[in-house]
C-alpha cells in the first residue's frame, strides 16, 4: 500500500522517467481478490526515456528473442494479432500463399515497415508492454500489462495478452524491420 | 386567365418535383447526414456503406433478406392472441403499419413507472406480461426478434429522432460516458473503433459507425437476426470485457446514445450485416 502511494506521488511529481514500475504488485486491500484470481507475478521493469518515447532498455527475461515464433504470435489472432491494425510488407508474400493463417492485413495503424528506424529497440518494447505510457490516447492494447483494466472478462482477469517471452520473441523481429 | 393558372401551376409543380429529384435527401447510404456544430460525428454513415456490394443486394431485395421469415413471423404475431387475457397487440394498436410508423426511430425513451429507459423489446414484453398477461419472450427468441423488426420496418425511410430532453438526459450522459470509456484486457471503448477508425480495415472487417438504424439486424454471422444488446455483448466480449446483460440500464443508456449518434440516418430494419 504504501509504496504503491509512494510511486503514485513520484509518477505525478517526476513523470515516468526513470520511475520503477512492477505491475505484479497489488495494494495491501486487493491481496484476497488476487489471491483467488492467482495471476502470475508479471516481470518488473523499469520505464527510461529514449530518444523518441520513453523505453524498456532491458529485456524482460534476459533471454533472446525468437523472430520466427515472433512472428507466429504477431499474426495470431489470439496473441498478438499484430496485423490486424498494421501492415508488413514483408510479409506479404507468404499472406499470399496462406491468405488463412494471415488473412487481410488491416490498416488501422501505421505499417511496421521501418519501425526499427523509427524507434530504438527499448523503445519498440516500452511499445509492446503498454503502449498508451508513450502515447495515451491510442487504441494499440497493452500486451504485457495486467493492472488499472475495467471489466476484463473472467478468463483473462489479472492476465496479459502475451508472455514476457512472446514480447521479447515480437521484438526480434520487430527490430530486422529496419 | 384560367389557362394561365393553368400553366403556372404546371411550372410550380413541375419546378418542385425536379429540385426534389435533383436534392435527394442524404441516407447515409451514397450520400451522408451531415452534421453541424456540436456533434461527434461531422457526417453520419450506416453501416449499409461498409458492407460487401453482395450483402448490400441481400438486404435490398425484398424476396431475398434472409430475415423475411422472421418479419412475417412477426406479422403474424401482431395479430395472434395470447395470454391469459386472450388479447393481440392488434386489439390496441390495430394496424401497425399506422400505429408504429416512427416508433423505432425514438425508443428506448424514458418510462416513467421504471424511472428509467425501456427499449423497443422491453416495451413489447411488457405490453405482454401487463396486458396480454402472456410470458414474455427471450431476447434471442424468434418471437421477440420478429416482432421487433415487424414493429421496427413500419419506421423505415423515417430518420432516427432522437431527442435529448430533461427526462432521458441523465440517461443519454451515461450512455455516453460508457461509449468513451475504455474497458476489457484490450482496453479499448467503443469510441475507438466507430469514431476514430470507421471506414478502415481491422484485419479483413471493415468498422462501421456502430450505428442501430437497422437493427435488429440480419447478420450473416449469426444466421439470424439479432438485437443491437446482442451486439453490444459481441463487441464488450471481443475487447475481452465482461459483458452486461441484455437489457441491463448500461446497455439499454447505451442504446440511447447510439441512436441518438445516428440521428437523421433513415431506419433500414431488418438490415443485412456481415
Amino acid at each position: 500500500m504504501r509504496l504503491s502511494r509512494i510511486a503514485f506521488l513520484f509518477c505525478s511529481i517526476v513523470g515516468l522517467t526513470g520511475l520503477l514500475i512492477q505491475p505484479g504488485m497489488a495494494a495491501g486491500h486487493k491481496k484476497k481478490m488476487m489471491k483467488k484470481m492467482a495471476p502470475a507475478a508479471l516481470v518488473s521493469y523499469k520505464i527510461s526515456d529514449g530518444p523518441a518515447i520513453t523505453a524498456i532498455n532491458k529485456s524482460l527475461t534476459g533471454k533472446a528473442g525468437d523472430k520466427a515464433a515472433g512472428e507466429k504470435t504477431m499474426v495470431n489472432k489470439k496473441k498478438g494479432n499484430c496485423i490486424a491494425c498494421h501492415v508488413i510488407t514483408k510479409l506479404k508474400a507468404k499472406a499470399a500463399k496462406n491468405p488463412k493463417k494471415y488473412s487481410q492485413m488491416g490498416l488501422i495503424a501505421p505499417p511496421l515497415d521501418g519501425a526499427a528506424s523509427r524507434y530504438t529497440e527499448g523503445e519498440l518494447r516500452m511499445l509492446l508492454v503498454n503502449a498508451k505510457v508513450a502515447f495515451p490516447d491510442t487504441i494499440m492494447p497493452g500486451f504485457y500489462r495486467a493492472d488499472n483494466l475495467t471489466r476484463v472478462m473472467g478468463k483473462f482477469k489479472g492476465k496479459t495478452v502475451i508472455s514476457a517471452q512472446d514480447v521479447e520473441n515480437i521484438l526480434a523481429f520487430l527490430v530486422t524491420l529496419k | 386567365m384560367g389557362r394561365f393558372i393553368k400553366m403556372a401551376l404546371a411550372g410550380l409543380v413541375a419546378s418542385v418535383l425536379m429540385s426534389g429529384a435533383a436534392m435527394a435527401a442524404p441516407d447515409g447510404k451514397s450520400a451522408p447526414i451531415v452534421n453541424k456544430g456540436d456533434h461527434p460525428l461531422p457526417e453520419v454513415w450506416s453501416g449499409y456503406k461498409y458492407s460487401k456490394v453482395d450483402t448490400q443486394a441481400t438486404q435490398d431485395d425484398e424476396f431475398e433478406n434472409p430475415a423475411n421469415l422472421w418479419t412475417e413471423q412477426g406479422e403474424a404475431l401482431w395479430s395472434k392472441k395470447d395470454g391469459s387475457e386472450k388479447k393481440a397487440c392488434q386489439e390496441c394498436h390495430n394496424d401497425a403499419k399506422a400505429s408504429m410508423k416512427g416508433v423505432a426511430t425514438r425508443y428506448p425513451v424514458y418510462y416513467k413507472p421504471w424511472k428509467k429507459l425501456i427499449n423497443l423489446e422491453q416495451r413489447i414484453n411488457l405490453c405482454r406480461t401487463k396486458f396480454m398477461k402472456a410470458k414474455a419472450y427471450k431476447w434471442k427468441s424468434n418471437e421477440l426478434l420478429g416482432l421487433t423488426i415487424y414493429v421496427a420496418k413500419q419506421s423505415n425511410g423515417m430518420p432516427q429522432a432522437i431527442e435529448v430532453n430533461a427526462q432521458n438526459k441523465p440517461f443519454w450522459e451515461k450512455g455516453k460516458e460508457h461509449y468513451y470509456k475504455r474497458r476489457g484486457q484490450l482496453d479499448m471503448a467503443c469510441a475507438h473503433c466507430h469514431e476514430k477508425y470507421f471506414g478502415q480495415k481491422l484485419r479483413a472487417n471493415t468498422l462501421t459507425q456502430g450505428q442501430n438504424n437497422g437493427f435488429p439486424t440480419y447478420r450473416l454471422k449469426w444466421g439470424k437476426p439479432g438485437s443491437i444488446q446482442r451486439r453490444f455483448k459481441g463487441c464488450n466480449k471481443q475487447v475481452r470485457a465482461k459483458p452486461y446483460k441484455m437489457g441491463s440500464d448500461e446497455y439499454v443508456n447505451l442504446e440511447l446514445y447510439v441512436r441518438w449518434r445516428g440521428n437523421g440516418l433513415p431506419n433500414e430494419t431488418p438490415s443485412v450485416r456481415p
